[in-house]
């Protein structure tokens, strides 16, 4: 095997996706090659490096909220207290501020509604402990780290 | 454990559990998948339900025949590739920031920022492939087919980026 070819293979080496034959091929190339030594040590640091960045944790109910937004415009209470997560009763008990629609003695609520009436009632303090922040005191971090050193 | 085509066979008989269960097992990788493109928490999260909206009104669209992975990412990258226009045209603020408190999980917290700033900094052709490829660990021939061109290309972008960040992170490396 001639180092360019070796170069080619590289990549599907790296990540485990040769044949047998091929990896064994490459194996014995290696053995006596130090420069594709050096770049498959240098290849499999990097991708060492990038392993690091491991994946972000997902915060929101996904599955929960999609079902809502699929959800005919119409909703019931048992429907917008599973949305809100909160017990039935509490709606009920609420409905002097949660905006409704009465049918005689059925209640219902529009979704579109619900979501702007969400967004008015949500606390918003104006200073508050954002993501942000946790960006900006990392980077005070990384700076105090490098005055240390 | 059932295959995702099963899944996909039975949620096209309408059975909405099965459709809960590929949520379950896609959305964490597919929300990393948006993330590390867009770096905007709350925007790769919008996406990513938009995303399952689609597979859940269009599933029946699926053809048991072919694979679930490569088909659910084919739609991923439209929807990203869409987002990423509109960001172009200026319609939203670019996010400069990615939110990250990951740092505080890892101490190693300098060479998450490092390999971030590197891969972000790629071409859109090499960044799309190692994020498929390394986070997304997918094999060269799904890359291919989500990318609709040749396994050769996509192994050429890689060995192009790898070699970049090879560079790029040089002072971190043993």
């Amino acid at each position: 095997m001639k180092c360019k070819e070796f170069e080619n293979n590289l990549v599907s080496f790296l990540y485990n996706e040769t044949s047998d034959d091929m990896a064994e091929e490459m194996r014995r190339h290696l053995a006596h090659c130090k420069r594709c030594r050096c770049r498959l040590t240098e290849f499999s640091e990097t991708k060492r490096l990038c392993e690091q960045w491991v994946d972000y944790p997902v915060k929101q109910d996904i599955l929960k909220n999609m079902m809502f937004k699929l959800r005919p415009e119409i909703i019931t209470i048992p429907e917008l207290a599973e949305y809100l997560r909160v017990d039935e009763t509490l709606i009920k008990a609420h409905l002097g501020i949660i905006p409704h629609i009465r049918l005689g003695e059925e209640v219902r609520f529009r979704k579109k509604t619900i979501m702007q009436w969400l967004d008015r009632i949500e606390y918003r303090p104006e200073r508050s402990w954002s993501r942000h922040d946790f960006e900006i005191s990392s980077d005070i971090f990384k700076e105090i780290k490098i005055e240390q050193e | 454990m059932k295959s995702d085509e099963t899944l996909m066979k039975q949620f096209q008989r309408g059975d909405d559990d099965a459709f809960s269960e590929l949520v379950e097992r896609y959305q964490q990788k597919l929300f990393n998948y948006f993330i590390r493109h867009l770096n905007d928490y709350d925007r790769a999260e919008d996406l990513t339900q938009d995303l399952f909206i689609r597979v859940y009104r269009y599933g029946h669209s699926f053809d048991c025949e072919q694979r679930f992975r490569p088909w659910v990412y084919k739609i991923a990258r439209n929807i990203l590739r869409k987002e990423l226009k509109s960001e172009q045209d200026g319609k939203r603020l670019k996010a400069k920031i990615l939110y990250g408190y990951q740092p505080f999980l890892n101490p190693d917290y300098e060479i998450i920022y490092a390999v971030r700033e590197a891969i972000n900094k790629l071409p859109q052709a090499q960044k799309e492939v190692i994020i498929l490829k390394e986070y997304q660990g997918m094999t060269f021939a799904e890359i291919a087919e989500v990318l609709g061109c040749p396994e050769s290309t996509v192994k050429t972008r890689l060995y192009k980026a790898l070699k970049r960040l090879r560079k790029k992170l040089k002072r971190f490396r043993r």
